[in-house]
């Protein structure tokens, strides 16, 4: 089996109070065969809220791709897509 | 914090009703004010809302006569003169402590009907000596208080007792004549032998455990303890908010590594800062805040690493309703308040930086400003809680 794939979730305070509290319960929703094949992480901040306008918090790093306006069926999508690439 | 920087005074007490009551009937006052600590114990007569009104009267009168200089005497004499007559002299009555504490370590105590206070020194019990003064009630009725004065050495610690905790456990097969004073004198020069530098706030936290403990968990009377503590500052570096110019980020950091002291960083950018200029990482602890606050996280030399405004606006909220330095609060913001409260002198640097999304009104949630909620906390810290504190904004 390849390398794991890491799963940042942003705990800053915007994310959080924007519905990142949730998030964090991820490994409790994946599958055992997803969650075999993932590193979850918290992060006190990805500082993505600083730099792009357009997007929304909460905040989740998949690999390198950024997921914004985060909910946990938006991530184990982003998972999916991700390790399908691998 | 005495100038010359030798102590810092750590004042703490703590209470238990009677069974069944709901206030106590003794009252407990810390004040700080300049260079002089002023602590007074005061016992209201019975138990109950009653009580305690007495008690809280006597606190303020002692208090206030105290912090204008009013002779001891004549301070006490005012008291006596207000509460005992004729009627109650023979019965159980409102009785009191004052300890007037200067920074240089000069102490005075002025004694009425409480339990002798224990001074704890170098391992053994200091008897300083005290004056006996008579106090005219009325012309057929006297009263003695007692005054001493002396002073204090850096490790001394002063104990002052209602009398709950020395009748704890009357009656009962193991002590039937009670604890006494002697008893509590024995018990707080182990503890202090086993752990040298027990707090003020343990050694409280121990005797009144214990004096429950005596009266079989029923308190029996109220019991207050106070003590006071001379004892080499312990310091706290509390690290919120990233600099307000980016150039500083990297004293930031310094300050951090060059603290001696505990360390707690509220703010995960700041913790990101942290992390990044000294090259520590900072790992966050998932998992779910019984206070339903952000995840903690860790990081080599750092006490704890906690989000920013969240969590600090519960701290301030937390602070202000607490009765008494004992927090029993599980999440978060209990664990930031307690170790805030271990601490003599706490060191606010703040970061002026602001990120304008926290601003945005269709938040969820209202977020304080930080230097303001810095602000009202510190406050708090020094009145409420009688600690050194200073803010240095960056």
């Amino acid at each position: 089996m390849g390398k794991k794939l890491t799963v940042k979730i942003c705990t800053g305070t915007l994310c959080y109070v924007m519905g990142g509290a949730d998030l964090q319960l991820l490994d409790e929703q994946l599958s055992p065969e997803l969650l075999s094949r993932v590193d979850i992480m918290g992060s006190p901040c990805l500082d993505c809220c600083n730099h792009d306008d357009s997007a929304q918090a909460p905040f989740v790093k998949v690999g390198e791709r950024v997921v914004s306006g985060a909910t946990i069926s938006k991530v184990i999508d982003a998972i999916k897509d991700e390790l399908s690439k691998q | 914090m005495s100038k010359s920087g030798r102590f810092f005074i750590e004042a703490d007490c703590l209470q238990r009703s009677e069974q069944g009551q709901k206030v106590s009937g003794d009252v407990c006052l810390q004040r700080r004010m300049g260079d002089r600590v002023l602590a007074v114990l005061s016992d209201g007569e019975g138990s109950g809302v009653r009580a305690n009104v007495t008690a809280g009267v006597i606190g303020s009168m002692a208090v206030n006569y105290t912090m204008n200089d009013v002779p001891a005497a004549h301070a006490a004499a005012a008291i006596i003169r207000t509460f005992i007559s004729e009627h109650n002299v023979q019965g159980g009555h409102a009785t009191f402590s004052i300890l007037d504490i200067r920074e240089n370590g000069a102490v005075r105590v002025v004694e009425f009907e409480n339990p002798r206070y224990i001074v704890l020194r170098g391992g053994d019990e200091y008897l300083p000596p005290r004056a006996a003064v008579e106090v005219e009630v009325t012309p057929s009725l006297s009263q003695t208080i007692y005054v001493s004065e002396f002073r204090a050495r850096p490790e001394d610690r002063i104990v002052l007792l209602s009398d709950g905790v020395t009748l704890s456990g009357r009656l009962t097969r193991r002590l039937p004549e009670g604890w006494r004073r002697g008893g509590v004198v024995d018990f707080c020069l182990t503890a202090t032998a086993c752990d040298p530098t027990l707090s003020a706030h343990e050694l409280c936290r121990r005797v009144i455990e214990r004096a429950e403990m005596n009266d079989l968990f029923a308190p029996k009377n109220d019991m207050s303890c106070m003590a006071v503590y001379f004892r080499q500052p312990r310091r706290i570096l509390v690290c919120t908010g990233p600099p307000f110019k980016a150039e500083n980020d990297a004293v930031l950091a310094d300050m951090v590594a060059r603290y001696e002291g505990s360390k707690l960083i509220c703010g995960g950018t700041t913790a990101q800062i942290i992390s990044r200029e000294l090259g520590r990482p900072v790992s966050v602890v998932l998992r779910r805040d019984p206070a339903a606050l952000p995840p903690t996280s860790t990081m080599e030399g750092v006490d704890l690493v906690t989000e920013g405004v969240l969590t600090l606006s519960k701290v301030k909220s937390l602070l202000a309703r607490a009765a008494a330095s004992e927090i029993a609060e599980r999440g978060t913001d209990g664990e930031v308040a307690r170790l805030l409260l271990a601490h003599d002198v706490i060191e606010f640097a703040v970061g002026t930086r602001i990120n304008p999304m926290h601003q945005d009104p269709s938040l969820p949630v209202e977020l304080e400003l930080r230097r303001n909620l810095v602000r009202d906390l510190a406050f708090l810290l020094e009145t409420k809680f009688m600690k050194h504190v200073t803010i240095r904004y960056i």
